[in-house]
């Protein structure tokens, strides 16, 4: 009897605690788990939507509306600052094209999905949430990404409570200055999208991209192919791994070694290749400019965050490109030997 | 809440990135409810771009001998002392004005070479700026729209051909 009662009681009292959770509800997400929604938000989407976007340099401020048409797997870009002169841009699974309608010609490339890349940038950034800011009506969440060391870009992205979507994007570089700002202004939900706007109009020229940037290349065999051997630098900026090894011509076809090092939101890269290719010397300016092979000092990029620094050793040219202070970069020059 | 003419007075710092992030937090809030702002932002932004696009002018080659000439030849004395003698006594001698002179053709001559040996004019080294930032392209959070914008804003778009 005493059993029964007991075994009553207890599944009485599980009933209690079942019931009360129910009530608590699914625990909030915390900031990376929003941030990890947001990042794969917008492939599962379907919308039209306007935006505008801002790159701000020492050199140039431009900025562009952009009208979006997105539907699962594929997204169009319509560019309408007339500088751009129509430019389109689609993205259609691992397939980037790049529409230039004076020429009519669609150049098609292909861009590579790194599985653990956002894993990357969770072990290197932190991410917080800032405060609750409405955009264009609709509640958003502003999550603040900062890498744990000083001197890195950083980002903020305004999260929408409903869809998860990034409705605005601002990015600061290494220097904390506010270096690109882009944000929706309306949105229509679920419109009727046909499948030829994200195709290759009928009669354009297509071009594939030479270098497939998927194409995976070890230190040995990208050697063999650029006929140097490929160095990599011994000193990295924490945080930093190895993307991968690629190949690139430029565009007088000499073969350079790419090698891309990234930290989740931050990327560097180093290109090796001889000094002496046929495409130098074509710089402008006085005398003393043009030929020149006895590397650069680092200078700031002018239509996008970061820096540039050129460096010779023996017949080789490193050019090292990536959003950190110059002496981290100079660094990173002085350690490939 | 500011008003149009004190934001305005932020806009040109605005467009280049040189404000606080709490005055970019106000000029933002401000854009976002007031066309006119918006419209005189965009204006600012089209002047900066026109800019951008102006070829700087290269020195002609025989300015320092005219310069000199000019510097050197004999002048009649004026009849009365002008202006411009309070700021450059006559009593300097002809070779500081030369000096200066020169200074400021040295000045002329390494801003225009600086200006042209700016990476985003420079055909050798933009191809391997676009294919750094084309690579981005699927980096997590990567801002697309943005990137097209830099894709499109180089010369027809080197790195896709």
């Amino acid at each position: 009897m005493m059993r029964a009662t007991l075994l009553i009681s207890m599944a009485a009292m599980a009933l209690v605690v079942s019931a009360a959770s129910d009530n608590v509800g699914p625990t909030p997400a915390s900031p990376a788990e929003r941030l990890r929604a947001a990042q794969s938000a917008e492939e599962r989407l379907t919308l039209r939507a306007t935006l505008n976007t801002a790159t701000f340099s020492r050199q140039a401020s431009v900025s562009s509306q952009v009208v979006v048409c997105r539907k699962p797997g594929c997204c169009r870009w319509e560019y309408q600052a007339p500088a751009l002169k129509g430019l389109v841009m689609i993205e259609k699974g691992d397939a980037v094209i790049r529409l230039d309608p004076a020429q009519k010609t669609a150049s098609v490339g292909c861009a590579r999905r790194e599985a653990g890349a956002f894993d990357l940038l969770l072990k290197n950034y932190t991410v917080t949430a800032e405060r609750a800011d409405p955009i264009i009506g609709r509640a958003a969440d502003v999550l603040v990404i900062k890498h744990r060391e000083a001197g890195r870009p950083a980002k903020k992205v305004w999260v929408d409570r409903a869809t998860n979507l990034i409705l605005r994007t601002e990015y600061y570089d290494c220097d904390g200055r506010l270096a690109t700002l882009t944000f929706y202004t309306d949105i229509e939900w679920n419109p009727p999208l046909a499948d030829s706007l994200f195709e290759v109009p009928d009669g354009w020229k297509k071009v594939a991209v030479g270098d497939d940037p998927s194409k995976h290349w070890d230190q040995e065999s990208l050697s063999k192919e650029v006929a140097f051997t490929v160095r990599e630098p011994a000193y990295l900026p924490a945080g930093f791994a190895l993307d991968g090894f690629h190949l690139y011509h430029c565009r007088c076809s000499v073969a350079s070694a790419h090698l891309r090092y990234v930290d989740g939101l931050n990327s560097v890269s180093v290109f090796e290749r001889f000094a002496q290719c046929p495409g130098r010397g074509r710089g402008r300016g006085f005398g003393w400019g043009k030929g020149r092979g006895g590397g650069r000092n680092c200078e700031l990029l002018a239509n996008q965050p970061g820096r540039m620094l050129v460096r010779q050793a023996g017949d080789l040219s490193f050019i090292l490109i990536g959003d950190l202070p110059e002496a981290e970069l100079t660094r990173i020059a002085d350690s490939i030997k | 809440m500011k008003s149009c003419k004190d934001i305005q007075s932020q806009l040109a710092d605005f467009a280049v990135g040189a404000l606080q992030e709490q005055e970019i937090a106000e000029v933002e809030r401000h854009l976002q409810e007031c066309p006119a702002c918006r419209r005189e932002l965009g204006a600012l932004q089209r002047t900066g771009t026109l800019l951008n696009v102006l070829e700087p002018e290269e020195a002609p080659a025989d300015l320092w001998q005219s310069i000199r000439r000019d510097i050197e030849a004999p002048k009649p004395e004026p009849a009365c002392a002008p202006w411009w003698e309070a700021l450059f006594p006559a009593r300097w001698p002809r070779l500081a004005y030369a000096g200066l002179g020169a200074t400021a053709i040295l000045a002329v001559a390494l801003l225009v070479t600086v200006s042209r040996l700016s990476p985003a004019e420079d055909d050798e080294t933009q191809d391997f700026i676009l294919r750094h930032g084309m690579l981005a392209w699927n980096d997590p959070l990567s801002d697309k729209a943005a990137l097209g914008v830099m894709l499109g804003q180089s010369e027809a778009g080197r790195e896709m051909q």
